[in-house]
């Protein structure tokens, strides 16, 4: 298939769990951690205020999959993961996916994907030729290829205790799905696939417990890293606050997983370099590391969790973008980039960026200054020019960008009321059979 | 692009519904509309898919990776 007289380009989008765009060099020149990704952005169009639609997964990545926000669900609640899936599956349901519309465009489709919102089950794999679930219980690949961990491989081959194992190592098989270990799968796939193909891969190593092989760990020795990984979890499990030695083995376990990200774009450029694709790199949230008083990513819309890294590779344009961009509009980016790879980079930057914790509960609009924050019962302004931290609310001596921002966000939500009014008329439509 | 042509009773019923929203044109709204109904029907039919894990997998999974309380 070609436009005019050019072939369609191959595709490929690297999605990156919870990596922070901070912790990446393009967008902080502090930052050492990743000399791939920064030469990569630094030979195609890079973009330093590409914002989340929301801090976590189920937040993020069915909005960016869709170009649409979810609606909202009066059952909802954070205990009940079966329907959590099940809105997301929803969702998914409700629009095309990029995948979709690029398999329309006359691509074949193969996704990788290690987190575990993101399957079968809840939808996406809708539009893949070739669609891999990157877990221990996967129907699609051997466990075998989850991780090269030595406690990985005791655990999958079935000890239910661990030669001193009393922390229940063995039981957590589930934390391991390094890129290192199924990128060969990728490989293989890579070789099989007719050409133009879209291929998606969704790495979780970035994603907290931050397990890291070896070859990438700088900072970290074994025992710190799994450490880390257990005062966290404690944390997290009994609310009690981290000592901040553990605060700082968690940010260095951290880095080295950033620097595995980065390890794994080195190999993947390699091996897809005979197909000449254009490369769309980014992640789907970021990550708190203390901010906040969180770890993680936590139900808030600070910059430490909606700020990502992206950019676009070879596309025979070198651009450092600073204006705002949404990852929303990424199938827009794709549909766009599916051509010839020819691209305006600053067509779908925007001044207004939205953005929603999971089930909307949360909601905030964004400029390259401001940030408004909306709950039910309250609503903060931050200034992002001289309070990067979000610690002072100015709604109070602002109250003229406070309004303004108000207004977009009863605009955003006028607008998602208007598209359920129409998702029932639709549902209504076809349950009385009425064709089209 | 193809253009699809509609009333202007039609489209000033749909610019009245859209004038607080961030629909910009009569035209984005009934591409929206369309697309709507043209995936739901694309999707009609379509058989849901057999579950690859039980409930238990999927669910130490989740909360493995922090996704569930407790």
């Amino acid at each position: 298939m070609t436009v005019g007289d050019k072939p369609n380009r191959n595709l490929v989008l690297v999605t990156v769990d919870s990596l922070r765009a901070d912790h990446c060099g393009f967008v902080n020149s502090e930052s050492d951690l990743t000399p791939t990704i920064d030469r990569l952005a630094k030979e195609g169009v890079s973009y330093t205020q590409a914002v989340a639609p929301g801090p976590r997964t189920p937040s993020s990545i069915p909005v960016l999959f869709t170009g649409e926000f979810m609606a909202d669900d009066a059952e909802w609640s954070m205990a009940d993961w079966q329907g959590r899936q099940y809105r997301i599956g929803e969702h998914m349901d409700r629009f095309q996916h990029l995948s979709e519309q690029l398999q329309r465009q006359g691509y074949e489709t193969a996704a990788f994907t290690a987190n575990p919102w993101t399957t079968r089950e809840s939808n996406f794999d809708r539009g893949f030729n070739d669609f891999n679930e990157v877990s221990a219980d996967s129907p699609d690949i051997d466990s075998k290829h989850l991780s090269d961990s030595m406690l990985f491989t005791l655990a999958d081959a079935g000890f239910e205790v661990l030669p001193g194992d009393a922390l229940g190592w063995s039981s957590k098989k589930e934390w391991f799905s390094q890129w290192t270990g199924y990128f060969e799968l990728v490989q293989e796939k890579l070789a099989e696939l007719s050409e133009p193909f879209f291929l998606w891969i969704f790495i979780l190593d970035s994603h907290q417990p931050y397990i890291t092989p070896r070859r990438y760990r700088e900072e970290s020795a074994a025992w710190e890293m799994y450490y880390s990984i257990l005062r966290y979890w404690h944390g997290q499990s009994s609310g009690e606050k981290l000592p901040d030695r553990a605060g700082e083995l968690i940010g260095q376990a951290y880095r080295d997983a950033v620097r595995s990200v980065d390890g794994f774009m080195n190999v993947l450029t390699e091996a897809v370099n005979a197909y000449d694709p254009v490369t769309v790199f980014h992640s789907d949230h970021g990550e708190a590391l203390g901010e906040h008083g969180n770890f993680g990513h936590e139900q808030t819309l600070y910059e430490e969790n909606l700020r990502v890294p992206l950019f676009v590779h070879n596309v025979d344009l070198a651009e450092h973008v600073n204006e705002q961009m949404s990852l929303q509009t990424l199938p827009v980016l794709l549909s766009e980039l599916a051509g010839t790879g020819e691209f305006d980079p600053w067509e779908h930057t925007e001044p207004f960026a939205v953005s929603k914790t999971e089930n909307n509960q949360i909601l905030s609009v964004r400029t390259a200054r401001w940030k408004f924050v909306a709950d039910k019962d309250d609503s903060r302004l931050y200034d992002l020019r001289s309070d990067s931290g979000e610690a002072t609310d100015v709604s109070d001596t602002h109250p003229e960008v406070t309004s303004s921002l108000a207004a977009l966000a009863d605009r955003h939500k006028a607008t998602q009321t208007e598209k359920g009014h129409v998702e029932t008329a639709a549902a209504e439509l076809l349950a009385g059979g009425t064709p089209l | 692009m193809t253009n699809i042509t509609v009333s202007d009773d039609l489209a000033d019923r749909i610019e009245s519904r859209i004038q607080h929203t961030n629909f910009d044109s009569v035209d984005e709204y009934a591409e929206f509309v369309l697309a709507e109904v043209v995936t739901s029907v694309e999707r009609e039919g379509d058989d849901p898919h057999d579950s690859t894990a039980s409930n238990d997998e999927v669910e130490n999974r989740l909360k493995s990776l922090g996704y569930l309380e407790g």
